[in-house]
């Protein structure tokens, strides 16, 4: 049986984009009121991919487009779209995919609600550029074939680049090309590697097709090992994903497109951005680059775990002396994305469960001080530190919850922001030796690693000073005001969301636990358990003498989730 | 009884509960319409339920047979029960679920839970009681002020946060409970948010907020780092998993060296928690918050966060000497650097926040010398003579309308009477005058220090002898640590000496000497903050008022009420007789060491196998006496030198002043420590970061917007060619130029892909390059 629910899911905000075109561009009021709707309904059609949540249900086996036992999606549905070209639409999710969704539908329902009184001009374009990016963003979470997601990836670009170069800040033409060739550069790349992969597929099974190429996710995960790539081949492919996906997380050093683009962007592009688009890269990285290629993952994981240091510390360090808020926040962002990256990194399932979360969570917070910066500069049209202070006298509730907001982003116990990072650190700690040891020290990467929450605090309580405590020095902002209706309404879900996973993040672990050791870990243990160091083979000799340690997981069908992939159903296809 | 262990959690959730209703429901519409009262019950109803229930929930655990209960328990109970250690973990959910790759937590569910046992037990009752009172104190001390209901909030929130932390079953809760505590101190200490706290410096009380959360965020690093460190090896954090993983000699297969730093590093995290030397500086600056804060947080409860801590895991440092001796050292010469400084302040907070610096490090050193039970017991008395002694500052403040400086006050003895004796009560507590309260402690600490042998034939060793550090550390490797516990006395003992003279200046300077409360600046800079302050939030006429009764009575002295002095009274009981119950020359009356025996067992039973058996002391009489006579001898000597120079008005200071300038100008700056960390860390941090971002917008922005230059140049240039030269040479010689070219490209059109990539990639870092040489250039 195969339901539609993804496509209607992804569909949806498209169809209200089309609707917006027919209507007369002078009920700007309608308009918004209208998109703001049309989102709130998509995020209700959500409902029974939150319901996954609550009542976890048994992922889906297809075995005809090569799912094989042990994966773990769901809402699975295929068909064909370029049969010539091995190209299909084949979607599906997991856990990751799941909160992502969750995360997106919220965020730009959030981003269209905060834009009523921000933009005034061509609204119109404006409110279906942002529900096709939506439609673009769902998309993209949901493609389980190459060509699809390649699709998805790039058509969510347009609509970012113009809402940057249409309603932005000063340099907003500036940003929006930086943005867009930026993350161009790195999709070519990406294509190319997709290319060279593409021409060694073929279809499995007797028929007409068997034999053509495909784009399927599934055929591909199951032929790669096969290719007989080189060690080195595999390396390029990897790192041709790996920039295309580092570009988008932003990782160090491809991140100067990121300040620029949320200075400039308008609130509900930055809340967009930092919110949702960031999170493309992290998934992109879980869903393909360490699936399709974990040998070259293990081999490059020195490089890549300091690549999450640098970004940690320095994207810290550059935040320390901004002098514009909305650039502070954004290199923040850099920060924070390292700690993902480094959960992801981590190859072990605490690092990755709070990677996944953490992604959420900085979705979260940094949407949310977007979302406040956008309320202040609604009014004064400045984003500069020094024309504020002194405004928690002003605005109270304002600085409650940029309070609030603040210390979820410093990692405060009980707020969401803890919940990721401490797994996230603790799966580090947990890496083998040879990775935490940096210059002789043992674990003085992951040590350099929480400097970062040090520096978290310096520069957000800062922030925080500067522009609230004190006294009004500044007398325009004594025309303040503080938050109405509206904006409490798109902010406390946030404030909620952000008390809720830090007091119970545990239903969430869970979530996420069995699909990420399903659909992730298991080729990452095996290529790691491969990789060629002492302490490694101490570990497995450990593993064979305490076969009870090791499962990846607890509870049900944990033992299966550790084993290698399964050999595919036709070795070695010929490419050429 | 026993079902009361299922409410554990409610000790820390109702002060939580309470904190949100006063901070985010209604507190600001009760405070705007006048009903002050509302906020102040609910505030102080919910400290004294979790005394309360805590005092029943620990009668509770005394009177059940827990072996018996544990047998009643059913299978899958989120009660665990170690009798042993008469301990009861309740766990009502998994909070994170398992941070560990084996999947299971070895010690079932407990991670994540409340434990109440004789150590959390007697921290539990003093912090809810003194809490409590420390509340009722509050509602008189803090009625001039705006966002009365934002300060209760924030008290709450710490009183939770600071239960979460005792109650905690593991690390890992405990580090909940010990973030939380610093953002409540940041908060408070921060209150004033538009005042200024230092003249001098132009520090701001929300500059000393901040400086007081990031200096103990850099110590949550290390304190982190060494409970990741643990948990990696260890498998677990809880500390019922981790005695067991100890007990069956685990711990001692870890890298002996990692373990060492391990608990360094949680003892880093201490440092900054319990304000000891290097990252004691946030402390005195902790002061800019109100005083009743200064009592609860950084005087009785928080400040001691770290030495609990050190205590809670006494039974993996016992494994350690060489870890303690160094706590030790730490501890006791912060208990001497503190009190030189403690001897020229003017602020009475700040002579009293030195004072607590000094004492934590006794408490340090206690615990260093293996001895837990004293410096647990020093912890103890000192939150009662200490809470005194800042709420006594308190009410002297008050009475004094917002005057702090010791210069300005003398001859209060007659017009604060109640204030008198019970400060006076503080000051022979902490001076170490038998039989009060301090005596016992520090002095046991000290017996222990001399006398216990603690570090008899600890060497050095598993320090690495290869890699850089090898060739810095190796040298220590083989040196014993014996001289280590009469050092540590030794100097405890001239901090000693130091202390009670310190506390008899204050003393006799506040309520002796002569009259001087009327020479303060006619334009007394608080004031005029506290008229500001009061304009600024002028929703209330509360404060205009108060503003102008304090113009009418600015030099009308009273005693104030019954919410001020009987928090006093009470507290002045204790700061006598607390010490009591833990006399150490009556083993046999010592109720102290007989109440955490069950605690300290496991780490005494690892030193006791180190020491071959003789862990026990033999002849502690002898020793008794001595410390007696010397602690009578150097608390009364010293007091009375204090009074001798401080009790009547002398020139004694002023010519020891100028006969030793430098000296004095040294302590005076505080030995400059704050301007030594501004110029070795401060600066150069904020000149890394701007480094950072010159870097950034230089070299790796400059990168692509080189890039951008590039092609945009080439793409000028390619239209040039276009235009002259190819229209210019004409058809002629573009033959031969395809020729030539087609057979160069030939060799890349192979149709593999990855050499496409290849060349991609190749061309990309070939732009990069000559991006970057234009930069150079």
């Amino acid at each position: 049986m195969m339901s539609h629910y993804l496509s209607l899911l992804v569909f949806f905000p498209l169809i209200g984009a089309v609707l917006i075109l027919f209507m007369p561009k002078e009920q700007t009021g309608f308009i918004r009121k209208f998109a703001t709707g049309w989102a709130a309904i998509e995020l209700l059609l959500t409902i029974p991919l939150l319901m996954t949540l609550i009542h976890p249900i048994l992922p889906q086996i297809v075995p005809e487009i090569g799912m094989q036992e042990g994966m773990r999606f769901y809402f699975v549905e295929h068909g064909d779209w370029i049969p010539s070209l091995g190209v299909s639409y084949i979607m599906g999710v997991d856990a990751t995919s799941i909160l992502l969704i969750l995360l997106t539908q919220l965020i730009s329902l959030i981003a269209l609600a905060s834009s009523w009184t921000a933009v005034h001009e061509r609204e119109k374009e404006y409110y279906t550029w942002l529900l096709l990016l939506h439609a673009g963003m769902v998309g993209v979470f949901c493609a389980l074939d190459m060509f699809l997601f390649y699709v998805f990836w790039e058509v969510m670009l347009v609509p970012m680049y113009f809402l940057i170069g249409i309603w932005g800040g000063e340099k907003r033409l500036y940003s929006a090309i930086k943005f867009f060739l930026y993350t161009l550069a790195g999709s070519v790349l990406m294509l190319v590697a997709i290319l060279a992969i593409y021409f060694r597929t073929s279809l499995p099974g007797s028929g007409a097709e068997a034999g053509l190429h495909t784009f399927n996710y599934f055929h591909w995960l199951a032929q790669i090992p096969f290719m007989h790539f080189s060690g080195s081949a595999l390396v390029w492919l990897f790192t041709a994903f790996a920039i295309a996906f580092a570009i988008k997380v932003p990782m160090f050093p491809v991140h100067t497109w990121l300040p620029d683009a949320h200075t400039d962007a308008p609130t509900a592009g930055s809340v967009i951005l930092a919110g949702v688009l960031l999170k493309m890269g992290c998934y992109g990285f879980l869903r393909f680059n360490l699936p399709f290629f974990p040998t070259a993952t293990v081999a490059l994981l020195p490089v890549l775990l300091g690549l999450c240091i640098i970004g940690i510390i320095y994207g810290a360090l550059c935040a320390m002396v901004q002098t514009d808020w909305k650039r502070l926040v954004a290199y923040s962002s850099v920060s924070h994305m390292g700690f993902v990256m480094l959960g992801i990194f981590s190859l072990n399932l605490i690092g990755m469960k709070g990677g996944v979360l953490q992604m959420i969570n900085h979705g979260i917070s940094t949407g949310a001080l977007f979302l406040l910066v956008g309320i202040v500069y609604e009014q004064r049209h400045t984003r500069a530190l020094s024309e504020y202070g002194g405004l928690s006298a002003q605005i109270p509730n304002f600085a409650m919850i940029f309070m609030i907001m603040t210390m979820s982003s410093i990692g405060l116990p009980l707020l969401n922001g803890f919940a990721g990072e401490f797994p996230i650190l603790a799966g580090a700690f947990q890496m083998n030796s040879e990775f935490t040891t940096l210059f002789g020290v043992p674990y003085l990467l992951p040590i350099l690693s929480v400097t970062g929450v040090v520096l978290g605090a310096a520069y957000m309580l800062w922030l925080y000073q500067r522009t609230m405590f004190g006294k009004i020095t500044n007398e325009k902002n004594r025309t303040l005001k503080d938050l109405n209706r509206r904006e409490w309404a798109y902010l406390l879900p946030l404030v909620i969301l952000a008390f809720y996973i830090g007091i119970f993040p545990n239903r969430i672990f869970t979530f996420i636990e069995k699909d990420v050791a399903a659909n992730v870990l298991r080729y990452t243990d095996t290529a790691m358990k491969e990789f060629p160091t002492t302490s490694a083979q101490r570990e497995m000799k450990l593993a064979a003498e305490h076969p009870a340690g090791a499962p990846a997981v607890a509870g049900e069908g944990a033992p299966a989730l550790v084993t290698a992939p399964a050999a595919p159903v036709e070795t070695a296809p010929t490419a050429h | 009884m026993t079902s009361l262990l299922y409410l554990l959690p409610l000790i820390p959730l109702v002060p939580f509960l309470m904190a949100a209703v006063n901070g985010l429901l209604l507190g600001r519409r009760a405070e705007a319409s006048g009903k002050r009262g509302v906020i102040q019950a609910l505030a102080i109803g919910a400290v004294a339920f979790s005394f309360l229930l805590s005092l029943s929930a620990v009668i509770a655990l005394k009177t059940t047979d827990l072996a018996a209960f544990e047998k009643s328990l059913p299978d899958h109970s989120s009660l665990h029960v170690y009798p042993e250690q008469q301990r009861v973990v309740y766990s009502p959910s998994s909070w994170m679920g398992s941070l560990t790759s084996g999947g299971v937590n070895p010690d079932g569910d407990s991670t994540w839970g409340f434990m109440l046992d004789p150590l959390s037990a007697v921290m539990l009752l003093f912090v809810t009681f003194i809490g409590t009172l420390i509340h009722i104190f509050s509602v008189r001390y803090m009625e001039d002020d705006a966002g009365h209901y934002k300060f209760f909030s924030y008290l709450n929130l710490f009183m939770g946060s600071m239960l979460i932390l005792i109650l905690g079953s593991s690390l890992g809760v405990l580090f909940v409970g010990w973030e939380g505590v610093g953002v409540c101190s940041y908060l408070l200490i921060g209150f004033y948010t538009d005042r200024i706290f230092d003249e001098k410096t132009g520090m701001t009380c929300s500059d000393a907020g901040r400086k007081a959360f990031i200096t103990n965020r850099i110590g949550d690093l290390m304190f982190a780092s060494g409970v990741l460190i643990l948990l990696a090896n260890a498998g677990t954090f809880g500390f019922a998993a981790l005695e067991a993983w100890v007990h069956h000699g685990h711990a001692a297969a870890m890298p002996h060296g990692l373990l060492v730093a391990a608990v360094l590093l949680m003892f880093g995290g201490a440092t900054a928690k319990s304000a000891q030397i290097p990252l004691y500086v946030w402390l005195p600056d902790a002061m800019a918050g109100p005083t009743p804060v200064s009592a609860l947080i950084h005087a009785a409860t928080m400040v001691t966060a770290g030495i609990y801590m050190l205590v809670r895991m006494n039974f993996l440092s016992a494994l350690v000497p060489e870890a303690l001796a160094v706590v030790a050292l730490v501890g006791a010469c912060t208990a001497l650097f503190a009190a030189t400084m403690g001897l020229v302040a003017n602020d009475i907070k700040k002579v009293l926040a030195y004072s607590t610096v000094s004492q934590l490090g006794y408490m340090f050193l206690g615990v260093g010398v293996g001895a837990p039970a004293s410096g647990l017991f020093h912890v103890f008395t000192h939150a009662f003579f200490k809470a005194l002694m800042f709420l006594g500052a308190g009410a002297v403040i008050y009475s004094l309308h917002h005057v702090q400086d010791i210069r300005y006050m003398g001859q209060l003895r007659k017009k604060l009477p109640t204030i008198h004796w019970t400060f006076l009560a503080g000051v022979v507590a902490i001076a170490g005058i038998m039989p009060f309260a301090g005596f016992w402690s520090k002095d046991e600490i000290l017996w222990q220090a001399l006398s216990n042998g603690f570090f008899k034939g600890v060497t050095l060793h598993g320090f690495p002898t290869t890699g850089f550090f090898g060739a810095l550390l190796g040298w220590i490797n083989g040196h014993t640590l014996a001289w280590v516990g009469p050092t540590v006395y030794a100097i405890g003992l001239i901090g000693a000496c130091i202390t009670p003279f310190y506390m008899g200046r204050l003393y006799a300077l506040v309520f002796h000497n002569s009259d001087r409360t009327g020479d303060a600046p006619a334009h007394d800079a608080h004031a005029d903050e506290h008229a500001v302050h009061a304009d600024a939030h002028g929703h209330d006429a509360h404060g205009h008022d108060a503003h102008a009764a304090h113009d009418d009575h600015a030099h009308e002295i009273k005693e104030p009420d019954g919410f001020i002095l009987w928090p006093l009274r009470i507290l002045a009981i204790g700061a006598l007789f607390s010490g009591l119950i833990g006399m150490g020359l009556f083993p046999k009356l010592n109720l102290w060491e007989h109440w955490l025996a069950p605690i300290l067992e496991s780490g005494e039973h690892t030193t006791a196998l180190r020491l071959g058996g003789h862990a026990a002391l033999h002849n502690p009489v002898l020793e008794w006496v001595l410390a007696i006579i010397s602690s009578f001898a150097i608390g009364l000597g010293f007091l009375y030198l204090a009074w001798k120079v401080y009790g009547v008005k002398t020139n004694i200071p002023e010519r020891a002043a100028a006969k030793f300038p430098r000296l004095y100008q040294l302590l005076v700056d505080k030995w400059s420590i704050d301007e030594l960390y501004a110029f070795l860390f401060i600066r150069p941090f904020y000149a890394l970061c701007r480094v950072a971002f010159g870097f950034d917008k230089t070299f790796v922005d400059g990168a692509v917007n080189g890039a951008a230059k590039t092609t945009l140049f080439s793409s000028f240039a390619s239209s040039f060619f276009d235009k002259i030269v190819v229209d210019g040479a004409g058809v002629n010689g573009t033959g031969w130029v395809v020729r030539k070219l087609s057979a160069v490209n030939g060799r890349w059109q192979s149709g593999q892909v990855q050499r496409y990539a290849t060349g991609f990639v190749l061309g990309i870092l070939a732009l990069l390059a000559l991006v970057w040489i234009n930069q150079a250039l």
